[in-house]
């Protein structure tokens, strides 16, 4: 039996968690009015969620607009700072921390956006973005040797590490969101936050990206939240799934159970609405 | 299919259901041989680059490519959208008896397009003018093509929100469009192509904008509509889901050319390009073994600017051959199949040898 089959198994009971997140809470106050403000009330975008992310898992969150999936995303990475609740990383409660006493946290923890478009800075060469977090964090301080370091990155993620002084512009979707993904892995984090990393890409070049992540979480034994709206990707990439709703998880199960006997009604609604899902690809075909 | 009574006039506004629409009738849309061109700065961009096709009345035809692949160019120009942006258009458009829709002048177009043509697009905010109310909008509509009061218009407006499921029409008819959520919005432009008694719908990634449960309803709306009003559609979209859902028929566009053309079953159960294998191959489904690893296609669309020369997916097929690298291959029947066209230079016999190979492939995977 394989890793990923265990921990979609073990769920929060076997193993250990390496995220933990308790009633986590965070409402966007609604202002209006410029010289004397007025507060009418909050958006509540994440109420009260709780979750266990095991170490080597990929833990799913999918959800539509407006359910607080990406509010999540930020707010475990430190983003945001949240209103009330708590998370916890390798046993550390990192709610608290602020400024330089995080520096080490964002060593371990890194995220992967959506857009591959405006995540990289126009005016920098790849080799010069993927190595940034080697400067910032004063891993690699001689330049020989960082520039080393950013070409094997640029390979572990599919891309030619002779395109180390092209920009962002020559290279497609998928290759840049391959980019963003070397920079996520340049110091070696422990967790990975993927917040919709395909939703930008054409279906040819999704299924690249899925593949390279699903294979690098198992080679570098990433722990992996991944986001997504997509039910069919998320299916695909996670072993234990939290539906949310309305700033909150409605439905939290392992994918076999998730898919196979959704428990909350609006779970159902979500799957039977993906369209011609019964239809597309050529095992759903009686020979 | 071409009829023997070429030039048949039709009765306006009857409603012609999808068997009223099979037969040797003339074919509500004829595209023959169509070619879109833009000059750029960096050169000559051949967006779409000779496409033919049909569509019955009543039918869908869903167009499905991936970004570049020329798909919303395709149908843009039946509208002769591209016409005022410099582009180049050859080819002919045939639709309803009006002729050719490409020699026609401007204003007679202009009759033509958002009355018996219309369109909606993907994103309803943006096409919606934000500082008019939705009701005036679709009064300007209907106005523009009938010469009918503005109370009258009104009324009809109210009638047709209605009719697209919007809640309260005589509430909603006075609403801006930020007042509306982002399915309503579309339901609204939807509300607004049916202004006229539009035969054809032209709807370029109608619901890609929208939730997966609001992309549902959206969905079901055009199903309805077009149902009952036996209205052609043309959904132009990135996602094979969609067009699994709606499509009576399906063209898969690659680089600028429709690679493959066939009724829609046929293209999940039997696809003949190693395109659409791939297509199908690198997408994850809802029912497949979990453990499977999807197949990417490999390398990336070619840029508009610098097509490779002979079959166009050469560079990224992994059953291509030396020789093509040279010949361009052109959209033919597969043969027994009249209505499954494939432009493809392997032999038919290797490409059906080669389906069956990756069904069982992926069967043997979702066994173990």
């Amino acid at each position: 039996m394989s890793a990923v089959e265990m921990a979609s198994i073990g769920g929060p009971a076997g193993g250990e968690p390496l995220l933990e997140v308790r009633d986590l809470t965070k409402h966007f106050p609604v202002d209006r009015g410029v010289m004397l403000r007025r507060n009418l009330g909050s958006v509540r975008a994440v109420e009260g969620i709780s979750f266990e992310v095991m170490r080597g898992e990929t833990f799913g969150i999918v959800g539509e607009s407006g359910s607080g999936k990406s509010t999540t995303a930020r707010l475990i990475a430190r983003l945001l700072e949240p209103t009330a609740g708590e998370v916890r990383f390798a046993g550390r409660d990192i709610t608290a921390l602020r400024g330089r006493s995080l520096k080490p946290i964002r060593r371990e923890l890194q995220v992967v956006f959506q857009d591959p478009y405006s995540s990289l800075n126009p005016r920098k060469t790849i080799g010069s973005i993927v190595a940034e977090p080697l400067v910032v964090h004063r891993v690699e301080p001689e330049r020989a040797a960082r520039k080393r370091a950013v070409q094997e990155l640029l390979e572990t993620v599919g891309l030619n590490p002779e395109h180390y002084n092209r920009y962002p512009h020559e290279f497609s979707g998928g290759q840049r969101q391959r980019v963003g993904i070397a920079r996520a892995l340049a110091l070696g984090p422990k967790l990975l936050i993927a917040d919709e990393p395909v939703s930008a890409l054409d279906v040819s070049i999704q299924a690249q990206v899925l593949n390279l992540l699903r294979d690098l979480q198992r080679r570098l034994g990433l722990t992996m939240v991944f986001i997504s709206h997509d039910l069919s990707v998320i299916r695909h990439m996670c072993d234990r799934i939290a539906v949310m709703h309305e700033g909150r998880i409605v439905e939290l199960a392992s994918n076999s159970q998730l898919y196979s006997a959704p428990r909350e009604p609006y779970t159902r609604e979500l799957l039977a609405a993906v369209p011609g899902a019964r239809r597309v690809g050529p095992r759903t075909i009686p020979a | 299919m071409l009829g023997t009574r070429a030039g048949r006039s039709e009765i306006p506004g009857s409603p012609i259901g999808k068997d009223a629409a099979r037969g040797d009738e003339e074919p509500l849309l004829r595209v023959e041989d169509l070619r879109v061109s833009y000059s750029t700065e960096d050169g000559l961009v051949q967006a779409v680059d000779g496409i033919s096709y049909e569509l019955a009345r009543g039918h869908t035809l869903g167009i499905v490519g991936e970004s570049g692949s020329g798909k919303t160019v395709a149908a843009l120009s039946v509208l002769g959208l591209t016409r005022a942006e410099g582009a180049t258009v050859s080819g002919q458009i045939a639709f309803a008896g009006h002729g050719d829709l490409l020699a026609l002048p401007e204003p007679q177009l202009r009759a033509v397009r958002g009355n018996e043509i219309a369109m909606v697009f993907q994103d309803p905010l943006s096409s919606l003018h934000p500082m008019y109310r939705v009701g005036a909008q679709i009064v300007e509509a209907i106005r523009a093509h009938r010469e009918i009061t503005k109370s009258a218009a009104r009324a009809r407006a109210i009638e047709l929100l209605d009719l697209v499921g919007i809640p309260e029409p005589s509430v909603r008819v006075d609403s801006y469009p930020h007042e509306l959520s982002g399915g309503q919005r579309q339901r609204a432009m939807i509300a607004m192509a049916l202004s006229g008694e539009p035969k054809l719908l032209i709807a370029d990634e109608p619901t890609t904008a929208l939730d997966v449960t609001v992309q549902a309803q959206i969905l079901a709306l055009l199903s309805r509509l077009q149902r009952e009003r036996g209205m052609a559609l043309v959904l132009v979209t990135h996602d094979l889901g969609v067009v699994a859902e709606m499509a009576d028929e399906i063209a898969v566009m690659y680089a600028g050319r429709i690679v493959e053309h066939a009724p829609a079953e046929r293209i999940f159960e039997v696809p003949e390009h190693p395109y659409t294998w791939g297509l199908l191959r690198s997408i994850p489904t809802l029912d497949g073994p979990r453990e499977e690893l999807l197949t990417p296609i490999p390398g990336s669309p070619p840029s508009p600017l610098a097509l490779p020369p002979g079959c166009r997916f050469h560079p990224r097929c992994p059953y291509s051959e030396p020789e093509h690298a040279r010949t361009d291959p052109t959209l033919a029947p597969v043969p027994g199949q009249p209505d499954h066209e494939v432009a493809c230079l392997l032999d038919p016999d290797v490409r059906r040898r080669l389906w069956s190979e990756l069904r069982a492939e992926s069967t043997q995977r979702s066994a173990t």
